[in-house]
């Protein structure tokens, strides 16, 4: 009894932080939602489920939800194929490898502003250099509107954001694929195997779970980002790159209705969840699979 | 320790006490005000501190804090402190972060301060206006800021023979026609983002067709012939703006100016520290927006003001409040505020400052003088939308400006994705979702 009284008081201290900065903000997401608060932070009258109404009445809630959903499956696609391909390139012992690793890492230490401001200088249609180049090399015509062309500046974001994320996915399958005996790689050869079969039959079947878990976690983290997307576009032009976090930011703190801002944090909240259901439920790595990862 | 020597370190410790009691209640009396404001940038902040210096100097019984709360996290932060019930003693502002203040019920009136430096030193009319509310002032203006159409007399020379600048909107759209020399230079540099600046630009255009976002009574009008006419007008222009304009913020257009890659654009004439400072050029000037045959002069102005929160008062310190701010309003002082801290950015609020030699012989306001006067014209006839008839007429003013309707309605104007006429109707349409006439 003492002992686990003793084991509960160790748990204790990591409880009170979840239910701090977790469980304490969420229910207050969840009950703001479902009042009127006309104005600021000062909490007006109980609407039942108003706020949903409101929103889901909003032609831009629904272009919202839509961009979301293209910002996080256009990262997840670029996010899970490239740094698959470093990963295999970085996996090989060469010369200068450990080097080029570290290199890799770059993209994921610098903050996301830095990312922003450069981004926008660079892709600048009058003064950037990436135009400049473009132009000089003719590989295009003209100079291109990346940022405020209605059809190009979703997919320019999504690369800017992917090239920021993709050494920690790279660094992940690295990991994994460093796991794989060589042996494995020798005996296939030895039975004939080409470079394509052994990394459909070996590579792929044996980081296919840490793909798919990175695959979960990059479609979570895209579809919450935020900073990105504001420092460089604020959901423009139109809203072609308005998701829902940046719609969540302009409703609380452009026209203060926290109210709504919240009601829209949560059908986010419930949309991932189901999200997370489903992929873990149906998508998930076959169990032989598991064992041989295991 | 015996009980003596127990008895002689107590009776000691209430001795000492009852010395340094009386003294701390003495040093205690000294007010230490503190205050927000939203001026980052390390020239700004050494600016206020030159001021608050020359205060503490002259009412040492008075220390002032400032505190530095950047602009996006301003409408927040300041509802938080008042949710929480601790505020700064007072805080400067623009009028969408009065409104919000006001709304919060977390303001009182300065009605008499702002009469009496009326009196003194004559408020602009545009720089007043905003914070009249219900026979209230809720704000004292402190320095004002102003579009103009800034341009480089070199290019005017080169392109067009003349260092004139256009008057009227056929001369603006035939200039901008005739400085585009792409893709090194663009006749016009306006932009069509969502965002804040783009609000500002097409206000200014706005403004000289005699288009308005209400009436008298707050009613929403801005689906109006003269709004059509007038974002007609930008659309017109923004085909001279270099590619990529759709979506520039603050950052690209002062790049662009400073670069030299547009010849002319509606903006705050605030570039001319970068090329004064960084490029020793003259070659920027700024003039009065041009307008329409059926129009009149106009264009957008901001004022900063100071207002005063309900804990103030009950603690204390408003007098001390008002010291303060007499003392920056003050010409010999004001300037520090205004051409000190950002030339060309921050004009005076007042007709007073406006004539102070200090103000004049700021090496930077003296070497683009003619801008500079220019500037101080426009202020006579320069309004912010939503607070043209001298007084609060919708209260979601502060709401349509946050969720940037009119630059939206640009953009989808400039992007091709709607017809003016379209997207004017639309713009009205989202705007009655904030709309709260005062009547």
């Amino acid at each position: 009894m003492r002992r686990k009284t003793v084991g509960y008081l160790f748990v204790l201290p990591i409880l009170v932080l979840i239910l701090v900065i977790f469980l304490y903000p969420l229910i207050s997401t969840i009950r703001y939602s479902l009042y009127d608060i006309p104005f600021g932070v000062k909490q007006g009258p109980f609407v039942g489920l108003q706020n949903y109404r409101i929103i889901f009445a909003e032609p831009v809630f629904w272009q919202g939800l839509r961009n979301s959903v293209i910002w996080a499956l256009g990262n997840l696609a670029v996010q899970l194929t490239i740094p698959f391909g470093i990963a295999i390139v970085l996996n090989h012992r060469l010369k200068g490898i450990d080097l080029v690793r570290a290199i890799v890492l770059i993209p994921w230490i610098v903050p996301a502003v830095v990312v922003a401001i450069c981004a926008r200088w660079l892709l600048l249609p009058t003064m950037g250099p990436i135009n400049y180049y473009l132009l000089k090399t003719g590989i295009v015509a003209r100079r291109v509107n990346f940022l405020g062309s209605l059809g190009l500046a979703m997919p320019t974001l999504i690369a800017l954001n992917s090239w920021k994320f993709f050494p920690f996915g790279t660094l992940l399958i690295l990991a994994a694929l460093q796991t794989i005996p060589a042996q494995l790689y020798e005996a296939a050869r030895v039975d004939g195997a080409n470079p394509w079969q052994c990394f459909t039959r070996i590579t792929f079947p044996l980081v296919g779970r840490i793909v798919w878990f990175i695959g979960f976690l990059a479609f979570v983290w895209n579809f919450n980002i935020f900073d990105l997307i504001w420092l460089i576009t604020q959901g423009g032009p139109g809203n072609t790159t308005q998701t829902l976090p940046v719609l969540i930011y302009r409703t609380a703190f452009k026209t203060f209705r926290p109210g709504e801002a919240s009601s829209i944090a949560v059908i986010i909240m419930i949309f991932l969840a189901a999200v997370g259901i489903i992929y873990f439920r149906l998508l998930s790595p076959k169990k032989e699979e598991r064992i041989i990862a295991q | 320790m015996s009980v003596r020597k127990k008895s002689l370190a107590l009776v000691g410790v209430m001795v000492g006490l009852l010395v340094v009691v009386p003294g701390l209640c003495l040093a205690q009396e000294k007010v230490e005000l503190t205050f927000w404001h939203h001026e980052a940038p390390a020239h700004r902040v050494a600016a206020f501190q030159q001021a608050i210096d020359l205060f503490e100097k002259e009412y040492p019984d008075i220390k002032v804090n400032q505190e530095i709360v950047m602009w996006g996290d301003a409408w927040p932060k300041t509802l938080a402190a008042i949710e929480a019930g601790n505020p700064p003693d007072f805080q400067f502002g623009i009028p969408d972060l009065l409104l919000t203040v006001y709304r919060a019920n977390a303001i009182v009136p300065l009605t008499n301060l702002v009469k009496e430096m009326d009196e003194k030193y004559q408020f602009f009319p545009g720089a007043i206006a905003p914070y009249h509310h219900e026979n209230e002032s809720w704000g004292v203006p402190i320095w004002t800021m102003a579009f103009l159409l800034t341009y480089r007399p070199s290019y005017f020379e080169e392109y067009l023979g003349t260092t004139e600048p256009p008057k009227t909107w056929e001369e603006f759209l035939d200039y901008a026609e005739k400085l585009t020399h792409a893709p090194d230079l663009h006749g016009i540099g306006l932009a069509g983002a969502k965002n804040l600046m783009v609000d500002e630009q097409a206000y200014c255009i706005m403004t000289t067709a005699g288009a308005k976002f209400f009436d008298e009574k707050g009613k929403i009008i801005f689906d109006s012939p003269e709004t059509i006419k007038a974002l007609k007008f930008y659309k017109e222009l923004f085909q001279y703006a270099p590619p990529g304009a759709d979506a520039w913020s603050w950052g690209e257009m002062e790049l662009n100016i400073a670069a030299g890659t547009v010849a002319m654009a509606p903006y705050f004439p605030s570039v001319q520290k970068r090329f004064y400072e960084e490029f020793d050029t003259s070659d920027y000037a700024g003039a009065h927006m041009p307008y329409p045959p059926d129009g009149k002069p106009g264009t957008i102005c901001y004022p900063n003001e100071i207002h005063v929160y309900k804990q103030t008062v009950a603690k204390g310190h408003l007098p001390a409040v008002e010291e303060f701010v007499k003392f920056i309003l003050k010409p010999e002082v004001n300037y520090i505020l205004t051409a000190v801290q950002e030339p060309g950015g921050f004009y005076p609020a007042t007709e007073a400052a406006s004539r102070a030699p200090e103000f004049w012989n700021d090496p930077i306001i003296t070497r683009f003088k003619g801008m500079n006067e220019a500037a101080m014209e426009a202020l006579e006839y320069a309004t912010l939308y939503g607070f043209e008839y001298g007084r609060w007429v919708n209260l979601g003013i502060g709401d349509i400006t946050g969720a940037d309707i009119l630059a939206d309605v640009v953009n989808r104007i400039v992007t091709g994705q709607m017809s003016v006429e379209d997207a004017v109707k639309w713009g009205a349409k989202a705007m009655e979702k904030y709309s709260e006439p005062v009547g």
